[in-house]
């Protein structure tokens, strides 16, 4: 658990995972070429995402194509948040994007 | 044969367990029950067989072919969903449980889909799945179910 918050704590491992919620499975090419960094910087990054299993590996030939994998973080919602109370919990989470996107618009 | 498709989803837990008992919890109602949304499935997950994963009021959720089956590592469904208007394109859903150490496996779901579909559909599996997978891994984990015997039915009275 500690390795998940450790991991989240980054801006740009953050945006990463950002990145691959919009469009899974992306190659360490791919993800360099919009995050303007050094392919070394974002593998770094990448291999601490890994450890904290936030993100999931697949190779494709040479590549390595990368997952997210939001498994942990929901195995740490588990902890604090019971079954039904979760349900709420994304009720309101629902609503507040919808009044934050429609604010935006 | 599976396609070799890349997969679209792939999540994974680590559960403290053995495959074998892994393998029961995805595969007998009574332990699905308690984590996949109150849904049962069945089937005898040998290769070539229907399976069918089932509503808590009884209404068939998902059917599909058990595309590859060998116990307790691998698993490959078909996997349609009939009663959705359009009816999505079948998708393959493989669960990989590999042993890591001690009692330790690490559970590899993937979601495969060779025709696309839509956003709203694979969102909603974005959302299923997590909770599903760390559901498993809290039932596999705290032994509901399986350390704990299934509670038999009250008695009659005897009078």
């Amino acid at each position: 658990m500690d390795t998940v918050f450790k991991a989240l704590s980054g801006a740009t491992r953050r945006q990463l995972l950002d990145r691959l919620h919009s469009s899974n499975g992306l190659s360490l090419g791919e993800l360099c070429a919009e995050m303007g960094m050094t392919r070394q910087a974002v593998a770094k990054h990448l291999t601490l995402l890994e450890a904290a299993n936030l993100v999931v590996v697949r190779r494709r030939g040479r590549e390595k194509l990368h997952y997210l994998n939001p498994v942990p973080i929901t195995e740490i919602a588990d902890r604090w948040i019971g079954k039904y109370e979760r349900h709420k919990v994304r009720v309101l989470a629902d609503l507040k994007r919808g009044l934050e996107e429609r604010s935006d618009g | 044969m599976v396609k070799t498709t890349q997969p679209d989803t792939v999540y994974v837990t680590y559960i403290a367990t053995t495959p074998k008992r892994c393998w029961t919890a995805l595969t007998q109602s009574k332990l699905t029950s308690q984590f996949f949304f109150g849904r049962t499935v069945e089937s005898s997950w040998q290769k070539g067989s229907p399976w069918i994963l089932r509503k808590p009021d009884g209404g068939a959720d998902v059917r599909g072919v058990v595309l590859e089956s060998d116990p307790p590592n691998t698993l490959v469904l078909s996997w349609n969903i009939d009663w959705l208007d359009p009816k999505p394109p079948e998708c393959l859903v493989t669960y990989l449980i590999e042993p890591v150490g001690n009692e330790i496996v690490r559970l590899t779901m993937t979601e495969t889909h060779p025709t696309p579909v839509s956003e709203h559909l694979l969102e909603g599996g974005r959302r299923g799945w997590p909770m599903i997978l760390s559901g498993l891994k809290s039932l596999l984990e705290t032994g509901q179910g399986l350390a704990i015997p299934t509670p038999s039915p009250p008695e009659e009275p005897t009078k």
